[in-house]
């Protein structure tokens, strides 16, 4: 399937530095789910363009983006107009995002970033299967799951969820070795994904992805494509 | 002797990654064995995407074609127990992504069919096809399915 070249743009942003030769492994899989993320960019009628480096990313470009796909780590050099460029076009209903997996954990000098992709990473614990609560069955991210997911991934733990995220997968806590090191109780348990509203924009976040068994997994790709879907209002 | 043999090349099989429900990872069948097709997966299970010609050398499609090659191996001792009840390789597939014109799938090829001959020496030996193609799974750039004889005390 290809899609008309005058369609709107979904940059996937894939800039993992200072970890690209590093340590956290994160990320030897960019490459496979570059492929994940420009299908579910099709299905919801955008064209895909990655984005390695954003300080390549010209002006135009980011004004003219539909969707910003995040698969991010470590200190993304967004340039002070970048920023205000994506929070303005966020609030205003014009750019929607999509945090995967360790999006969460980059631009801790950026303040305003925690608020637009919904939370901030608090370590990761745990790696391991768990049977994921379906919090919210009824959102295109996770319709197809039915009540309980079983799943393979890092864990993640966050700290300053956005009270108003609508959390949509959660860990129930039973299934965590709470003893681990760096595990913590946060009031609002483990969620894995989330979406919310920023003033007029969207915004889904999935903290799944880590292993490239996501990146060939119908399921895990379906939730994906529905969460962006549903940023980009093209489901609900 | 083939246990051996990967040992001394000191060679760390990936997986195995078997495929997805209904299919097989490996069909045994009247003194045969093989593999369903496999992509070029490292250790983690991580593996290049992109077309030869385009987005990658003839070398690092070489590469991708012994990766292969270790996959279908390592599907193979999961199968069989060991690759000690391997006779012989008979044949090998190989399917490579490449961009319209390419033509040098059988320098591509070769990183499977040599790393099959250093593990099994002359039992490593086989025919083979080295087909261009247009897209392989999740965008892939090399595929190989092996066919090999079995010890009939194995």
């Amino acid at each position: 399937m290809t899609t008309e070249p005058t369609s709107p743009r979904l940059l996937f942003v894939t800039q993992v530095a200072p970890y690209s030769d590093g340590p956290a492994g994160v990320h030897g899989v960019l490459d496979q789910a570059a492929v994940g993320v420009a299908e579910c960019a099709e299905l919801a009628g955008l064209t895909p363009h990655r984005v390695d480096d954003v300080r390549g990313l010209g002006a135009a470009a980011l004004e003219d983006a539909r969707a910003l796909a995040l698969f991010t780590i470590g200190e993304t050099p967004w340039s002070d107009a970048q920023r205000a460029t994506i929070a303005r076009r966020v609030r205003a209903g014009d750019l929607a995002i999509v945090a995967i997996h360790s999006a969460t954990d980059a631009c801790y000098g950026w303040d305003d970033y925690g608020r637009l992709v919904g939370a901030r990473f608090d370590g990761h614990p745990w790696t391991q299967s768990v049977d994921v609560a379906v919090e919210d069955p009824d959102h295109p991210a996770t319709r197809h799951l039915g009540a309980s997911w079983r799943w393979h991934d890092e864990v993640y733990q966050f700290r300053d969820l956005r009270p108003d995220a609508r959390v949509l997968l959660r860990v129930p806590p039973a299934q965590l070795d709470l003893t681990a090191t760096g595990a913590k109780q946060p009031s609002f348990g483990f969620p894995l994904s989330w979406c919310f509203t920023e003033a007029n924009g969207r915004v889904f976040s999935t903290s799944l992805g880590h292993f490239p068994a996501a990146w060939e997994s119908p399921a895990y790709l379906r939730h994906l494509a529905g969460g962006l879907g549903w940023a980009v209002g093209a489901v609900e | 002797m083939f246990e051996a043999r990967l040992e001394a090349l000191g060679v760390e099989l990936p997986g195995p990654f078997p495929p997805h429900d209904p299919l097989d990872a490996v069909v045994v069948h009247r003194g045969t064995a093989r593999t369903s097709g496999c992509l070029p997966r490292d250790v983690e299970g991580h593996f290049p995407v992109g077309l030869l010609g385009r987005d990658l050398t003839t070398g690092d499609g070489a590469a991708a074609a012994e990766c292969c090659a270790w996959n279908a191996v390592s599907l193979l001792r999961a199968a069989l127990g060991t690759l000690d009840g391997i006779e012989r390789v008979l044949t090998v597939s190989v399917f490579i992504a490449c961009v319209d014109g390419f033509a040098e799938q059988p320098q591509v090829a070769d990183g499977a069919s040599q790393a099959l001959v250093r593990l099994f020496g002359a039992a490593g030996r086989h025919t083979r096809s080295a087909i261009g193609v247009a897209a392989l799974p999740r965008k892939a750039p090399v595929e190989i399915e092996v066919t090999v004889a079995l010890r009939r005390d194995g």
